[in-house]
C-alpha cells in the first residue's frame, strides 16, 4: 500500500483528499503547512508528496527545494498542486523536480488519483 | 497663461513656467512611462490639424520630483478672426481621484473571487465524495441530488473563475508568458481533456486533420507550426470555445481544424448545435450577454466566457469571428500570430 503525504494548509481540501485517496487503498499522513510539511516527509517517508504551492511560513515551493537537497528525500515522487496557473510558475516547479505540476483550477479530484497512480508507477 | 491648478499639478510656478519649453514644465508620459512630449505631442497635434484634440489614454503630468499624477487631456486651438491659429487652450483634469476607486472596486472584486474559490473547491469535493460509492452508500434519489448540487456549485465555480479574469482584463493585469509553441499540440491536449465531457452526452469530439495545406511560398507544411502567444491563455480559448459547443450542442458534436496562411494560424471550432440567430451574434462577445430563448436558459451560464475569450485573443494579435446558422450548428474562427522561427 503506497504512502501518501498530503501538504494542504485548507482544512476542507485536506479533509476531501484524505477521504478520497483512503477509499482508492492509499494511507495516507497529512501536514498543515511548509515546516510540518518537511518533518512528515523525514519521519514518515512517504511515496509520494502532494504538495500545495501556496501556503503559510514555508511557500511549497522552498519546501521541494530543500526535500531535494535533503539525502532522505531527493528521490521521493512529488505533485506540486496550486492555483498559480502561469507557465513561469509550472517551469518554476519542474525545474525545481517536481514530478507533476497540477493547476487546482483545472483538474478534478478523479484526475489526482489517476496522476498519483501514473507517478507512482514510473 | 498658466493657471492656479496648472501651478498645482506641475509643481512649476507660473513665472518660472513662462518662457520654458512646454516639455519641460508638462512632461506627459503614456501609461508604460514613455514620453509622448517628443514624438506624440498633442498640443502639436492641434497646431497641425487646427482641429481639437482629446486625450482619455492615460498620460501623467509629471511634477518636478517625479510625482505622477493621472490626467485626462483636451486641447483646442485659438484662432484669430481671420481663422489663423494663434495659440491652443490645454485643460487638463487630474483623475487621479477617480483611478483610485476604479482601481479599489476591482482589488475588492478580486479578492472577494478569491475568497469564495476555496470553500466552493470545498464544496464541489464534498459532494464528490458523498456521490462516490467507495465512500458513501446513499440511496438514488439523494444520488440525483448531490448530482444536481455539484453542477450548480461548478457553475458557481465558473462564475468566480471568469469574474477574476474580467477584473484582470480590464486593468490590464493579465500577466503573460510568450512564448512559441504547437497550436495542433495544445488543440489534442484539449480534446483530451474534455473527451468525458463529450462522451457522457454521447457527442462526439475530434481534430479534422487538413490534408495536402500548403502556404504560398513555403515548400510544405507541417501539421504543427508553431504559434507565439501565452499557451496557458490559448488553452483557456480552446477550453471555452469546445465546452460552450459542447453545452450547446443535443446531436453531432464539435470538431477542431486548424489552418495555417503566412502570418497567422486559425482555428475553426464547428459544432452542430442550435445555432445563434443573427441578432444574437452581433453581441454575442459583449460581456455579460447572453442570447435569451427556452433553450438557453436551460443550458445556463454566465455570459461572460466569450468576453474573456475575445479578449485574450486579441491581446496577442488575433481576432475572432463566427458563423452561424440556427439549427444547423456554430463555427467559431480565432487567429494567432504564427512564430517567426
Amino acid at each position: 500500500m503506497a504512502k501518501v503525504l498530503l501538504v494542504e494548509d485548507d482544512i476542507a481540501l485536506r479533509d476531501i483528499y484524505s477521504a478520497r485517496f483512503m477509499a482508492e487503498d492509499f494511507d495516507i499522513v497529512t501536514a498543515s503547512d511548509g515546516e510540518m510539511a518537511l518533518t512528515q516527509a523525514v519521519k514518515e517517508k512517504p511515496d509520494l508528496i502532494i504538495l500545495d504551492v501556496m501556503m503559510p511560513k514555508i511557500s511549497g515551493f522552498d519546501v521541494l527545494d530543500i526535500l531535494r537537497a535533503t539525502p532522505e528525500t531527493k528521490n521521493t515522487k512529488v505533485i506540486m498542486m496550486t492555483a498559480l496557473s502561469q507557465s513561469s510558475d509550472i517551469d518554476k516547479g519542474k525545474s525545481l523536480g517536481a514530478d507533476e505540476y497540477l493547476v487546482k483550477s483545472q483538474v478534478t479530484l478523479t484526475d489526482v488519483i489517476k496522476k498519483a497512480k501514473e507517478v507512482l508507477a514510473r | 497663461m498658466f493657471n492656479a491648478a496648472a501651478e498645482e499639478m506641475t509643481g512649476w510656478k507660473d513665472a518660472e513656467a513662462i518662457g520654458l519649453k512646454c516639455w519641460n514644465v508638462m512632461n506627459l508620459k503614456n501609461d508604460t512611462d514613455v514620453s509622448v512630449c517628443q514624438k506624440d505631442c498633442p498640443a502639436m497635434a492641434v497646431w497641425n490639424t487646427g482641429e481639437n484634440v482629446m486625450r482619455d489614454d492615460t498620460c501623467f503630468v509629471k511634477k518636478r520630483g517625479n510625482k505622477k499624477i493621472q490626467i485626462s487631456s483636451s486641447y483646442s486651438p485659438i484662432k484669430d478672426k481671420n481663422g489663423k491659429l494663434t495659440g491652443a487652450i490645454c485643460v487638463f483634469r487630474d483623475i487621479t481621484a477617480g483611478k483610485e476607486v476604479e482601481r479599489q472596486r476591482s482589488e475588492f472584486v478580486s479578492t472577494a473571487s478569491h475568497e469564495l474559490r476555496t470553500p466552493i473547491t470545498a464544496m464541489e469535493g464534498y459532494l464528490e465524495l458523498i456521490e462516490n460509492t467507495k465512500i458513501c452508500s446513499i440511496d438514488d434519489k439523494a444520488q440525483e441530488y448531490a448530482e444536481k448540487a455539484r453542477n450548480v456549485a461548478l457553475g458557481m465555480s465558473t462564475l468566480v473563475k471568469n469574474l477574476l479574469a474580467v477584473t484582470k482584463i480590464e486593468e490590464g493585469k493579465v500577466q503573460t508568458n510568450i512564448t512559441n509553441f504547437s497550436i495542433h499540440d495544445l488543440s489534442s491536449e484539449v480534446v483530451e481533456a474534455l473527451g468525458p465531457n463529450a462522451k457522457n452526452r454521447n457527442l462526439y469530439l475530434k481534430i479534422v486533420e487538413a490534408t495536402n495545406q500548403k502556404i504560398v511560398g513555403e515548400k510544405a507544411v507541417g501539421r504543427s507550426l508553431n504559434v507565439t502567444a501565452d499557451r496557458e491563455q490559448i488553452r483557456e480559448v480552446l477550453f471555452n470555445l469546445v465546452e460552450n459547443g459542447l453545452k450547446f450542442t443535443q446531436q453531432g458534436g464539435v470538431s477542431l481544424s486548424i489552418t495555417y496562411d503566412k502570418d497567422f494560424a486559425t482555428v475553426c471550432v464547428a459544432d452542430t448545435g442550435m445555432g445563434i440567430p443573427a441578432d444574437g451574434q452581433k453581441h454575442i462577445f459583449e460581456k455579460f450577454y447572453r442570447y435569451d430563448n427556452s433553450a438557453t436558459r436551460e443550458v445556463g451560464g454566465t455570459g461572460l466566457g466569450l468576453f474573456i475569450t475575445r479578449s485574450i485573443v486579441e491581446m496577442f494579435g488575433g481576432s475572432i469571428w463566427l458563423e452561424s446558422q440556427t439549427g444547423k450548428g456554430t463555427r467559431f474562427y480565432f487567429t494567432i500570430p504564427r512564430s517567426l522561427d
